[in-house]
């Protein structure tokens, strides 16, 4: 009734997706055949919930409501191969011949603009098959060339033909440290300048905040990509899982939109997880929910490296599930609305929204994350994260002012301008954010 | 296919790279990772059985590179041999600015240029009326400005002096040695009490984005504070907090 699509985009958003629509199939129990497991006559979770992302064939099959799209062949061959072959329908895989180059423009303009129509079509034929289309759930990244450049056309392409239908990303944020090509910040200043205002909210994750993650709380020495892409898929997971199950206190893909985003510009929300436990440890944690709220607030759970405690909260949802009951959680968002640390944007209405989804969470069998009988994710507006625009736009300014390598964008046939004028679009947005902060009268504060 | 890690200075990642290219093009896609001219370039092999292999001018080689090398890697490393070359540089500036608290930005918006755009908070506030823009809030600022005002006025700047927040839970003490604005934090005219603190409670050594307010002072021994949780008088005497036991034992 309430169909949402996902469309994974280039090498990141497509293996983000792969580990995605793993832990779906095992939640909603569903073989990678894309039939239902033994012993069950439904889907796990309720028929409604789950035929918001998956889609029932005549003949009792299941498929995704899923587009995976990559300009080169490698990423989405391995799905075409791997042990999932069977849920997607041939047509839901669409992949080119001939790589971005971590190009944005060549995401953009040339080798992506090819594969427009064919994407377009395939989306299409997914969205015929729904009743009732809630919108459109991204997965790319804003480093690459094909996740920054052909996510940010598609995006666009979307607004132009689905109107109002709500645009969710979940992007991953070049990480401060390591990055992926010398040309990321490029990429992740173009693509953003595009999508700002065609994405209704935009869930980061930086693979480094993730890297640290895996090593400090799950215990893994030298974390795989694979690694990181299991932890995102279960961040991912909790976010949606109250679109995907029946229950109380669900939460729509607009109402994100609705709860977290005063201001369209401003729909960055800093994504926290909790518990993030190995095996080993999970016996020696009781797991309570205000443990795991107050978690929230580390910045050891954050999947984006920034500091709230120097910034103002706009707004807060926190997505519980599993064995909760609503009194723990009243209390709870009593405790964190005390911390001294949570200083809320005293001019706008701000709010803690609450989700609660009776599913637990589920493990992965190859996943180091320990299987939890109740975990939370929080979504939170918070000025903080402007952090991390300062940091690429830094990067960008220190490129950009030696025109480093800017005539292989040119070479590709991007206008220059296209530079500055996405440059001025990330400056505004980082005065946005100190405008947000400003004006309060807060009877104490030091630095 | 296999995944190859890819690293030099500016990139790290792994990547899928096809045995069937030849020299010129495996240059030449290692080159839009990491920002490394080919011309410029030596590449070093590790192989999964231990051993390695520096290949020196490889876009100048020919065939394809995987049947050179005899086997796949596993890992390449990119190193640049040109010590001028852009990739450098910008790895230098990288660090540079790393380092750097606050390196002043190469581009900047101008406040004029905010205030025309369209489409941007400051836009919205105006025209819904929120925050500064609201002449209730306005009014409710304004009223918190004069409070701070008249309490400023009743403090003696080179004072001994007593700052309780909420936020510490503790009283501290030290030297009151500066009232005023600082235009650097605050844009709105805030008055702010900059403390010499007795001990390292502080969180600056009284200077503000390089803006020397006073002494400096040692680190961590200055900080800066609403004035409405100072007090100043003769009688606030530094609080034994045992802290110089040990130095005493040492004496002795």
């Amino acid at each position: 009734m309430r169909e949402v699509i996902s469309i994974n985009v280039g090498q990141a958003g497509c293996q983000i997706g792969n580990a995605c629509w793993e832990l779906y199939s095992l939640e909603h129990g569903i073989r990678p055949d894309g039939y239902l497991e033994e012993g069950l006559s439904k889907p796990r979770g309720g028929e409604e919930g789950f035929s918001t992302f998956f889609n029932e064939t005549g003949s009792g099959k299941f498929v995704p409501r899923a587009l995976y799209v990559d300009l080169e062949p490698n990423v989405i061959d391995e799905v075409r191969t791997g042990p999932y072959r069977e849920l997607f329908h041939p047509e839901q895989l669409i992949s080119g011949k001939e790589d971005a180059a971590n190009n944005y423009a060549r995401g953009h303009y040339t080798v992506g603009r090819e594969l427009l129509d064919d994407i377009l079509d395939r989306v299409r034929k997914i969205s015929d098959q729904c009743d009732g289309l809630q919108g459109f759930l991204f997965t790319h990244s804003l480093g690459g060339g094909t996740g920054s450049g052909l996510g940010s056309l598609l995006l666009e392409q979307l607004s132009i033909d689905y109107g109002k239908k709500s645009k969710l990303e979940f992007a991953v944020y070049p990480a401060p440290q390591v990055s992926t090509s010398v040309v990321e910040p490029y990429n992740t200043v173009l693509t953003t300048h595009t999508t700002l205002e065609h994405a209704d909210c935009t869930f980061m994750v930086d693979n480094e905040a993730i890297y640290e993650m895996c090593k400090k709380n799950l215990d893994i020495t030298r974390p795989s990509l694979a690694n990181l892409n299991n932890l995102i898929a279960q961040v991912v997971s909790s976010v949606t899982a109250s679109l995907r199950f029946d229950g109380s206190l669900n939460v729509d893909l607009n109402e994100f939109q609705t709860n977290l985003v005063p201001y369209p510009r401003i729909h960055f929300p800093l994504v926290s997880y909790a518990p993030i436990l190995s095996k080993s440890k999970a016996h020696h944690e009781s797991n309570a929910v205000s443990e795991i709220t107050n978690a929230c607030f580390e910045p050891g759970n954050q999947m984006v490296k920034c500091d709230p405690r120097s910034g103002k909260y706009m707004a807060t949802c926190l997505l519980y599930r599993g064995d909760v009951v609503t009194r723990d959680v009243q209390n709870a968002v009593a405790q964190v609305k005390n911390k001294k640390t949570v200083q809320l944007v005293d001019w706008c209405p701000t709010g803690f929204k609450i989700g609660i989804c009776y599913e637990p969470p589920t493990a992965t069998p190859q996943s180091q994350l320990s299987s939890v009988n109740r975990a939370v994710c929080m979504l939170s507006n918070t000025t903080a994260i402007a952090d991390a625009w300062k940091r690429i736009d830094r990067k960008f300014d220190l490129m950009y002012s030696k025109r480093a390598f800017v005539h292989w964008y040119v070479g590709e046939g991007m206008e220059e301008g296209e530079f500055t004028e996405a440059r001025e679009d990330l400056a505004a947005l980082e005065r946005d954010y100190i405008e947000v902060g400003a004006d309060s009268y807060a009877d104490e504060e030091e630095f | 296919m296999p995944q190859i890690q890819i690293q030099s200075e500016l990139c790290s990642k792994s990547r899928e790279i096809s045995s069937n290219l030849d020299w010129k093009h495996l240059c030449e896609k290692l080159s839009q990772l990491s920002g490394v001219l080919p011309s410029d370039m030596e590449l070093e092999f590790k192989f999964r059985n231990g051993t390695s292999k520096t290949v020196t001018n490889p876009s100048e080689k020919d065939g394809l590179f995987v049947q050179d090398l005899g086997q796949e890697p596993f890992q390449i490393q990119i190193k640049d041999l040109n010590a001028d070359s852009l990739a450098n540089q910008l790895a230098q500036d990288f660090v540079r600015t790393e380092n750097e608290e606050k390196s002043s930005p190469l581009f900047t918006l101008s406040e004029e240029d905010y205030k025309n755009r369209m489409d941007s908070v400051l836009q919205w506030k105006k025209d819904q009326g929120l925050g500064s823009y609201d002449p209730e809030y306005r009014a409710k600022l304004e009223q918190e400005l004069q409070r701070q005002q008249d309490w400023a006025q009743r403090l003696t700047l080179n004072e001994r002096c007593s700052v309780t927040t909420h936020n510490g839970n503790y009283e501290r003490r030290g030297w009151l040695r500066f009232i005023g604005q600082i235009p650097a934090v605050s844009k709105e005219p805030k008055l702010w009490c900059g403390v010499e603190f007795d001990e390292p409670f502080g969180k600056n050594d009284g200077t503000v984005d390089g803006h020397v307010m006073f002494g400096p002072v040692k680190p961590q021994y200055g900080g800066f504070v609403t004035p409405t949780t100072v007090r100043t008088s003769s009688e606030y005497q530094p609080l034994d907090l045992g802290l110089e036991s040990d130095d005493d034992d040492d004496e002795l």
